[in-house]
């Protein structure tokens, strides 16, 4: 008969494979929460998203998607606090919204809403150092 | 007290992978793709840019004005701001146009790979009051006019002498989408729909 401080092999090598699942969804969660939230620019045929300029803290900033890649139209739009600012629709071009064009808005709590149909519709790159 | 630190130690290494997990999808992103260094590039290096001919806010205050400015990478910024003569940007909540200086923003594209550069400009709150909706573009030189569809009206708009032409109207066009047909010299239309 097993002791109790002494566990059978079996129920032993299942804590040890319980510890390195928890261990490994630990390692997946971290990696996902950084890829979600840190994402202010990326590639989807064409490269868009959030550009903070020469400062991430001088309220210059764009909303941006890169021309190329077919001739479709292209988005690009700032949102503040959540309300819409402005922005542009454009032809076979780069979309360039600068934040100054519109005024002056905090950029840590500035978002860029990009879409290029038919890549990728219209989602949310946030400032690299959100705060909103 | 064994059991205790057993569990400490276990919750640390929770902490320490999902910390690893970050600096790794960090580090991933970083090597994945940097955006390019801005072409068009930071506004500051911008050069002064042409301005073309204003047309009158449908409201009132300064008029507006389509900025064409070359990048040093041979493209062409189409911006679209108030104007004063010299001063160019938004204005603000006591009717001053608040002059942005020099900047690569719009439309970017090479020059001549489309017959214009077009493009909608959506302020949904101007600092004076209302919102408008700007068509704005660059017509090429065979181009002899520009015709502004929207819900069934439409608009036929000459460029100036600068190549350049521009439609303001008051609101937002909400989900409607606007057609840009550009005419040429021998006919033939080219549409884009924004």
């Amino acid at each position: 008969m097993d002791h109790p401080a002494n566990p059978p092999a079996a129920p032993r090598r299942m804590q040890g494979g319980l510890v390195a699942l928890v261990l490994a969804c630990s390692f997946s969660f971290g990696a996902i929460v950084e890829y979600a939230l840190a994402d202010d620019y990326h590639v989807n045929c064409v490269g868009h998203g959030f550009l903070h300029g020469a400062s991430q803290t001088d309220g210059s900033f764009f909303a941006r998607v890169e021309g190329g890649c077919g001739s479709g139209s292209r988005s690009c739009d700032i949102y503040n606090w959540g309300s819409y600012v402005g922005g542009y629709t454009v032809g076979a071009a780069t979309c360039n919204a600068w934040s100054r064009d519109w005024g002056d808005y905090l950029e840590c709590a500035s978002t860029s809403h990009s879409t290029f149909s038919p890549y990728f519709g219209n989602h949310v790159h946030k400032a690299s150092n959100w705060c909103g | 007290m064994r059991l205790i630190g057993g569990r400490l130690a276990f919750g640390a290494a929770i902490v320490l992978t999902a910390a690893a997990g970050v600096a790794s999808a960090s580090a991933f992103r970083a090597g994945a793709y940097d955006p390019p260094a801005p072409d068009p590039a930071e506004p500051l290096d911008a050069p002064p840019g042409q301005l073309g001919e204003t047309v009158a806010d449908p409201v009132g205050g300064p008029p507006w004005v389509v900025r064409i400015t070359p990048t040093p990478a041979g493209k062409r910024c189409v911006s679209v701001g108030r104007t004063d003569g010299s001063a160019f940007g938004p204005v603000n909540a006591a009717g001053d146009i608040v002059d942005t200086g020099p900047s690569f923003s719009g439309s970017c594209a090479e020059p001549g790979a489309e017959p214009a550069q077009v493009a909608v400009a959506r302020y949904p709150h101007l600092a004076t009051g209302g919102a408008r909706t700007v068509v704005f573009g660059f017509a090429e030189g065979d181009v002899t006019s520009v015709t502004v569809t929207r819900s069934g009206t439409f608009e036929v708009i000459a460029p100036d002498n600068y190549r350049t032409f521009l439609l303001v109207q008051e609101g937002m066009s909400g989900d409607d989408r606007w057609t840009v047909t550009i005419t040429l010299t021998d006919g033939t239309e080219h549409s884009y729909t924004l």
